[in-house]
């Protein structure tokens, strides 16, 4: 024990003055450095430095896009002698042996501001599905009474699904209010006898936009 | 013996100075890099930014935020922001994201130039795999604005 306390002091000694500057800079520099790396928390926007030279706007919009792949017909086949069959998400299954899907797409406005809400899809029936006549709809309710408010579409009734800019407008003014803020989207496919086999999927997006 | 020791420890103490040294020249350079590097730095800003993956999907719109809402996994959702340059000059953004949400968020542009005046529309986009936990995922971004 004794011997190690002598080494450890003669070690000590043994740095010139020298040395231990060295080993002051190096300590004063990586303490610097250390804290050049500039470690900050934040909560919203901040503006770090003063001169304001950079102008940030948060867009008032945001896209949420749904893989159709969420709701899962899974396998199925038309029946023998039929033209076409047709499958919902309200558990409805005609004509075909697909399982019943009894959910489609729930949204809710989480924010403190009424938007409006805007559905398109990525591809249309024929794109989608293919063969003759197929047809690909849409449909929205109110999970929560009053909570959309549609002025080019009514509530509760299919439409065919629209591909062009943000798609249809589906609600004037999707509420914010607590017991008014969800809305439902339900799927209908009408599947052709000679739509192609093998799985077809297709991505939704739902637009919210707030209003001015 | 004694001498071999003395000799030994003289070779010691010689190799850590070394080693001092070539930490010194290390963190000094380390040093003037990050102080250079703060210099160019003309404007900064930080937005916080959340995603909070659930069974259904919500929008959370927020001006001062860029919340994307209730995502749920394996989907994906997107929103904005315009940049723009009000220094005299030309001048470089660079983009960082810290925190839970930088493994999903992606940003569609980054390390670009914007001349005086320039404003340019950014998509930050959320994409969340099948196997993410449920819950809240926050961070901050930083947009940079530097000396060209």
């Amino acid at each position: 024990m004794n011997i190690k306390k002598f080494n450890s002091k003669e070690k000590s000694k043994n740095f010139n003055s020298k040395e231990k500057l060295i080993i002051f800079l190096s300590f004063l520099v990586i303490i610097l450095s250390l804290f050049n790396f500039n470690l900050e928390s934040t909560g919203y926007i901040v503006n770090i430095s003063d001169s304001a030279v950079i102008n940030i706007t948060i867009r008032q919009r945001v896209n949420i896009n749904f893989t159709l792949d969420r709701i899962n017909f899974g396998r199925g086949s038309i029946d023998a002698g039929k033209q076409n069959a047709t499958i919902d998400t309200l558990g409805n299954v005609t004509d075909g042996n697909w399982s019943q899907i009894t959910s489609g797409f729930r949204i809710e406005n989480l924010g403190n501001t009424n938007i409006t809400l805007y559905l398109k899809s990525n591809k249309n029936a024929f794109e989608f599905l293919g063969g003759t006549n197929p047809d690909y709809e849409y449909m929205i309710t109110n999970e929560e009474l009053g909570s959309c408010i549609p002025q080019n579409i009514n509530l509760s009734q299919w439409y065919g699904v629209n591909t062009t800019g943000d798609g249809t407008e589906i609600c004037n003014v999707f509420s914010f209010l607590g017991d008014l803020d969800t809305v439902n989207i339900d799927l209908k496919l009408v599947i052709p006898s000679d739509a192609g086999d093998g799985s077809h999927s297709d991505i939704f997006t739902a637009t919210g936009i707030v209003i001015d | 013996m004694g001498k071999i020791k003395v000799k030994s420890e003289k070779k010691k103490t010689e190799k850590l100075g070394l080693v001092l040294i070539f930490l010194l020249i290390f963190f000094s350079i380390l040093f003037l890099f990050l102080l250079i590097s703060n210099l160019l730095i003309l404007d900064k800003k930080q937005i916080f930014t959340n995603v909070i993956v659930s069974n259904y999907s919500g929008f959370d719109l927020n001006s001062t935020a860029l919340k994307f809402g209730f995502v749920e996994r394996g989907q994906s959702a997107q929103r904005s922001v315009i940049i723009k340059n009000d220094f005299d000059k030309k001048a470089k953004i660079i983009i960082k994201i810290k925190g839970n949400i930088s493994d999903f968020l992606i940003v569609s542009e980054n390390n670009f130039f914007l001349e005086k005046n320039q404003s340019k529309e950014i998509d930050f986009s959320i994409l969340l795999p099948e196997d993410l936990m449920f819950g809240e995922y926050n961070g901050v971004i930083s947009i940079i604005l530097k000396k060209s």
